[in-house]
């Protein structure tokens, strides 16, 4: 498989404190990649990386063709347009409804579209992570699972390469963590959308991701597949397994 | 020392800040294609939202000017000119300063408060995400309409001072309205009105950039909303002051 995404070297300090100190990895196309490490491992930061968010200290961030290069704003719109990023809380805008959130995003995003090919690709992504009933409400109407699934639809309704969830299933009950797990998987295997995802929830790691990779200290610890990692005789990968 | 040399530190990085703030927002003016909805949109909420409060106390700025010049006045006689002098100080200084410091309030912490929660719920990050300009569709519709909607505020609330001054000005003497419009608006000049509405638009330019500086600046979550908020209000309020003293030495000199 094409090599999508590769990171190397990465590193990033707030103050004196070092979170990043050389993280190397990379993504390929049509895989779902889980990141895991503990509470504040810097795994959030690392995603921000890649979509420049946070602009970090030293490294490479590589995404298709393009290179992120923190003068260039050029290299972070390119890298931006090929990457969606599923916020941790959602982030839907609050003044909106559902439905003009994702108009929003796509007029600015696809001003060529006309509204008629709008208004179909909004209803299309809504249906896709079945939320068109819930085109007129505003986020503070929907539940939280409902608010991932919505950021979801925002995020693909521009059809992304990649994907960044951060966190995708923290604070959703089983069944709706379950929801949100299948829609990734469906987004891999329907539309070949690749997928770094951030979490502690094993059950999403063991059903979505292709491979684990462990983040320790600020760079890559272990990484390998589910069977692989979830039965590595490392102690701080083990520890993982029983403490998230 | 040290304390004054960090506040010192902190209130020149602010500023340099600001002003790189404000280059982002002229770039922002020059490619961008203007969104009229959306500054309409403001302009109505600022603006409506604002009446009664700008109304009120332009009412009771001209009252207490005017109750308390007239004593002053009457003792050489001269009570024909309280109106004159109510309205030259409403329409020249105060109108404008104290209906700015009411908007940088009102308008201002609304401003701040709205970007601050956007930014510390991610709505920014989403926006820069998806290649959306946070310049483009957040400050600029917000910092044009405050330019804006201010200078007409003031000149609401001037006229709000104007009707508090007849009311107390007819509380000791009796002058038609007529009369009162003559000894009032009738003294009025042209460096009067409108170096002072122009100064109002630099009021609501500061408080809509300055507002939208520390709103879009927001950091720590709602307690930061709360803190940036205050810094906006407390901030827009100092730079009406400094910005008020510069312009009537420059008018001063020009006159």
């Amino acid at each position: 498989m094409k090599e999508i995404l590769s990171i190397q070297n990465l590193r990033k300090s707030f103050g004196e404190k070092q979170v990043l100190k050389d993280v190397t990895l990379s993504l390929k196309e049509g895989e779902n990649l889980a990141i895991l490490g503990r509470s504040g491992s810097g795994k959030s930061v690392l995603i921000k990386c890649i979509v420049g968010l946070i602009l970090p200290d030293g490294g490479n961030v590589r995404v298709l063709d393009h290179t992120l290069d923190a003068e260039d704003p050029d290299s972070l719109v390119a890298i931006r347009k090929c990457c969606g990023f599923l916020f941790q809380g959602g982030a839907l805008y609050d003044s909106m409804t559902l439905g003009d959130n994702l108009r929003f995003t796509l007029a600015n995003r696809k001003p060529e579209l006309n509204l008629k090919t709008r208004e179909e690709q909004v209803i299309a992504s809504l249906e896709q992570v079945g939320l068109e009933e819930s085109i007129d409400k505003y986020p503070s109407e929907l539940s939280g699972g409902m608010q991932k699934r919505a950021s979801l639809a925002r995020t693909i309704i521009t059809k992304p390469r990649i994907i960044l969830y951060d966190e995708p299933t923290t604070g959703l009950d089983a069944a709706t963590s379950r929801e949100i797990s299948e829609l990734i998987i469906r987004l891999r295997d329907q539309s070949g959308v690749s997928s770094i995802i951030i979490t502690h929830d094993i059950p999403c790691v063991k059903a979505c991701a292709n491979r684990i990779s462990i983040l320790k200290d600020g760079s890559i610890h272990e990484e390998g597949d589910y069977q692989r990692v979830r039965h590595s005789a490392d102690p701080f990968t083990q520890s993982l397994f029983y403490t998230l | 020392m040290d304390t004054l040399k960090v506040r010192t530190r902190h209130i020149l990085l602010t500023v340099g800040e600001i002003i790189q703030f404000f280059l982002s927002f002229a770039r922002s003016l020059f490619r961008h294609r203007w969104q009229w909805r959306t500054i309409a949109t403001h302009s109505h909420v600022m603006g409506v939202g604002s009446l009664g409060l700008v109304g009120l106390t332009g009412f009771i700025t001209g009252f207490v000017l005017t109750l308390q010049s007239r004593p002053t006045l009457a003792d050489f006689g001269a009570e024909a000119m309280v109106p004159a002098m109510v309205t030259i100080s409403v329409f020249r200084e105060i109108g404008p300063v104290i209906t700015s410091l009411i908007c940088a309030g009102k308008i201002g912490s609304r401003i701040a408060a709205e970007i601050g929660a956007m930014r510390v719920t991610d709505q920014i990050d989403a926006m820069q995400v998806s290649v959306i300009s946070p310049m483009d569709h957040l400050i600029f519709p917000r910092v044009i309409a405050a330019t804006v909607i201010i200078p007409l505020l003031v000149f609401y609330a001037n006229l709000f001072a104007l009707l508090g001054a007849f009311g107390a000005f007819n509380l000791h003497e009796s002058a038609s309205v007529s009369l009162f419009l003559h000894l009032s608006i009738g003294r009025l000049e042209f460096f009067d009105v409108i170096p002072s509405l122009l100064k109002s638009m630099v009021f609501g330019f500061l408080v809509g950039l300055i507002s939208c500086y520390y709103g879009y600046s927001t950091q720590g979550g709602t307690s930061g909303v709360g803190s940036t908020t205050n810094s906006a209000v407390v901030s827009s309020s100092v730079a009406i002051f400094i910005v008020d003293l510069l312009v009537v030495q420059i008018g001063s000199f020009l006159h």
